[in-house]
């Protein structure tokens, strides 16, 4: 799991992802998620890739539109393909269960006539499919489109951008299950909403640091009861003495994040689309 | 012979379960060990006697703490088993139930087991 918390420069990052990301970004309001999709399209455009959307049709308007202001209308002739993100999963599903073989002809297949078509490099593709998912309680039916999406990109070359609304996603353990299934998270702590994902996202690092940690200072611990050679045990107990700083300095991190996150900017935006 | 008491280990961090396999078996126990709680419950199942105690992470893949706990609470066969804890967050630990925090003190864990 790699976990990067992009401020301000979330739109760089987005214009140029690296190969066979799986990025997911967890946001608060539409006008956020449309800029920061944007970016990503935007950059991938500009640089002859072929775009798939496949989202709900009043963010799919939103995309278009803030395409169209930026002088990338979302044309087929440009390789843009947009699909409703309702009407494709409900091709995806066999007795509610994301179809892995339905995935593999459907997602797969667009993937790779437009690659076929355009000669690029790579597809860049934005998805809500499990965003739906997770919104309506298949989480695990979420997770599982995730591992597909996965499956596909070891076959065949393109980005991959997801995104969650931030309040949907309700504890530690479950933003630690999307994070899991993604390359990389991105999540702006200037956005109202996000305040809380970033102090989630803060926890699991200071989970993530710690389990390594403890497993150190038990070895250092190990040895210094099991040796007889006194440099050796003196050698583990310093280990052992500068964990406990570690594990202190992620105490006061995690203190400080908890505090110190930017106050959630003032927000008249429109909620998200639902 | 009495054969040693068993403890079962499960935590997702590599190196973990060996260094505390290690340090019990040094202490005279008997360890079976598992990185998550699915391949642990499968195990604990598959074992002819049954663990003293099961020291076990709280968040690891497929089956985390929570789960875990629940099926062997679940299990009729295995429902009696005491759990110890041991998590960076030592407070989701289920409700009632013994948690220490990580990193761990190896004499706390020592003292727990013996209890058993």
């Amino acid at each position: 799991m790699s976990i990067e918390l992009h401020h301000p420069q979330i739109g760089a990052f987005l214009g140029d992802p690296s190969e066979h990301s799986h990025i997911v970004s967890f946001y608060a309001c539409d006008a956020a998620l449309v800029d920061n999709v944007v970016a990503y399209l935007a950059a991938g455009l500009r640089a002859g890739e072929p775009v798939i959307v496949i989202a709900t049709p009043a963010h799919r308007e939103a995309i278009a539109g803030a395409l169209d202001a930026v002088g990338l209308p979302p044309t087929v002739d440009r390789g843009v393909t947009m699909l409703d993100a309702h009407d494709t999963l409900a091709d995806l599903l066999v007795d509610g269960e994301v179809d892995a073989t339905r995935f593999a002809a459907r997602i797969g297949d667009l993937i790779d006539q437009a690659l076929r078509r355009s000669g690029a490099r790579r597809v860049r593709a934005y998805g809500e499919m499990v965003d739906l998912l997770w919104r309506g309680g298949h989480e695990d039916a979420a997770l599982a489109l995730e591992e597909l999406w996965n499956d596909l990109s070891r076959r065949s070359s393109f980005a991959l951008l997801c995104a969650y609304v931030a309040a949907d996603v309700r504890d530690v353990e479950a933003l630690r299950a999307i994070c899991d299934t993604h390359s990389h998270t991105i999540c702006d702590v200037t956005a109202a909403g996000s305040r809380e994902v970033v102090e989630r996202i803060a926890r699991i690092i200071a989970h993530e640091l710690r389990n390594p940690l403890a497993m150190m200072m038990m070895t250092a611990d190990y040895i210094d009861r099991a040796t007889d050679d006194g440099k050796v045990a003196r050698a583990a107990r310093r280990i052992i003495t500068s964990g406990d700083r570690i594990d202190r300095l992620i105490a006061d991190v995690l203190a400080l994040a908890e505090v110190d996150l930017m106050p959630p900017a003032a927000n008249d935006e429109a909620p998200v689309d639902r | 012979m009495i054969p040693p008491k068993l403890v079962f280990v499960v935590d997702d961090e590599p190196g973990f379960c060996d260094t505390l396999q290690d340090l019990l078996e040094d202490e005279g126990y008997e360890v079976r060990t598992a990185m998550d709680g699915s391949r642990a419950l499968a195990l604990l199942r598959a074992l002819d006697r049954q663990p003293c105690i099961i020291l076990s992470d709280l968040l690891m893949p497929i089956l985390d703490g929570h789960g875990l706990y629940q099926a062997v609470r679940a299990d009729p066969a295995l429902a009696k088993i005491p759990f110890l804890f041991m998590s960076t967050d030592p407070s989701r630990a289920p409700a009632g139930e013994p948690a220490i925090r990580k990193p761990v003190d190896v004499d706390a864990i020592l003292a727990a087991v013996k209890r058993y």
